[in-house]
């Protein structure tokens, strides 16, 4: 490829930042679906005030049910500790990261471990390289999703030890 | 830490992440993790697009209406590791569809939607760029679409020529040539000082 034009390549600003994409992805979830969901509104909308009125309170109590904000994201106990989507553990050494809920993680020298995503009642981590022991505490409030390569293991609360063959 | 015995070791065999072919089959078979994946893998790229084709208003649809698209067509994507072409023409139409609108509210506002470059440079861009991407800007303004893209897509965005190609739904030879020719007549607009 020609590059005379690499230098105002690298001079705009990205497409996104993580937080973008995060935000986007959030909106994506929300409005999968939506366009047959928004042609039933609009049918609904001709029967009626009375009718849109109980749509109204009916997906709000569903909504108010099925996001369940109370629950606080997963955080470190050490709050230097980035827990957050998008953030990364690697351990040139073993190292112990205590968590919030109690559970616990442990990184074999060499480790790394991306957070996809923390979202209170979910917690998803990708192990990109090497072993990691997962203590997790049992019937906590959220489900743990750990992706190793071509397998996803769902955790509920147990202790396993994974390691990645990227 | 407890001292549990641990349980076995869960082994994965995939060398690198999931090839485009098997994300499209997980998606497919509506897998969640694979629509985020795929996602992550693809977003700054089509966020990319738009942005340079767009104002900042309508980036956010764009990326969100392609892969809602995606996720919901995915089953008709004949050729698998063709994911990233199919992805970036899904992204176009729906940037043809904003160009659509703008041109209806162009009547009322006087803004076509375009993206302007000069007010994307990141912060440490020196005056001297900002003042070339201006320039692009009001050249890049006179040419008609159909030579302006490829041209941004290939140039602004960094699309090989068979990323370009698929975005835009045309052989190589008709995006060379429209590339070709969106490059002579901004050669030539620039030589003349506009």
């Amino acid at each position: 490829m020609s590059d005379s034009y690499q230098r105002f390549r690298d001079s705009l600003e990205p497409g996104y930042s993580e937080q973008e994409i995060r935000e986007n992805w959030q909106r994506i979830e929300d409005r999968q679906g939506p366009v047959k969901v928004r042609r039933n509104m609009l049918s609904l909308a001709a029967l009626g005030t009375c009718a849109v009125a109980a749509a109204v309170l009916f997906f709000g109590s569903t909504k108010s049910s099925s996001t369940d904000s109370s629950i606080a994201n997963l955080t470190a106990v050490d709050q230097s500790i980035s827990m957050e989507a998008g953030a990364t553990l690697s351990a040139h050494e073993a190292t112990n990261i205590a968590l919030s809920d109690g559970s616990a993680l442990s990184l074999a020298p060499n480790a790394k471990l991306n957070v996809i995503g923390n979202e209170g009642s979910r917690f998803v981590t990708q192990l990109q390289r090497g072993n990691v022991h997962f203590n997790v505490k049992p019937r906590g409030p959220r489900t743990w999703e750990i992706e190793t390569g071509i397998a996803t293991v769902e955790v509920v609360g147990t202790e396993s030890k994974t390691k990645a063959c990227w | 830490m407890s001292a549990a015995p641990a349980l076995a070791p869960i082994v994965a065999l995939a060398p690198t992440g999931p090839s485009d072919a098997e994300l499209v089959e997980r998606v497919s078979n509506g897998d969640k993790w694979a629509q985020e994946a795929m996602y992550r893998r693809y977003v700054r790229l089509i966020a990319s697009v738009a942005r340079r084709m767009l104002q900042p208003t309508d980036v956010d649809d764009v990326v969100q209406e392609t892969f809602i698209i995606a996720f919901e067509k995915v089953g008709q994507l004949v050729q698998p590791s063709a994911l990233k072409g199919w992805l970036l023409q899904i992204a176009m139409s729906r940037v043809h569809r904003k160009f659509r609108f703008r041109r209806i509210t162009k009547l009322f506002t006087g803004d076509d939607g375009r993206a302007c470059l000069a007010e994307q440079v990141s912060a440490g861009a020196s005056p001297e760029v900002i003042a070339e991407l201006a320039l692009f800007d009001r050249v890049l303004g006179k040419l008609p679409r159909s030579v302006r893209e490829p041209w941004l897509l290939r140039n602004m965005v960094g699309c090989s020529l068979e990323e370009v190609a698929a975005a835009c739904d045309c052989s190589l030879a008709t995006i060379k040539r429209r590339i070709s020719d969106a490059q002579g007549q901004i050669d030539a607009m620039l030589g003349e000082g506009l």
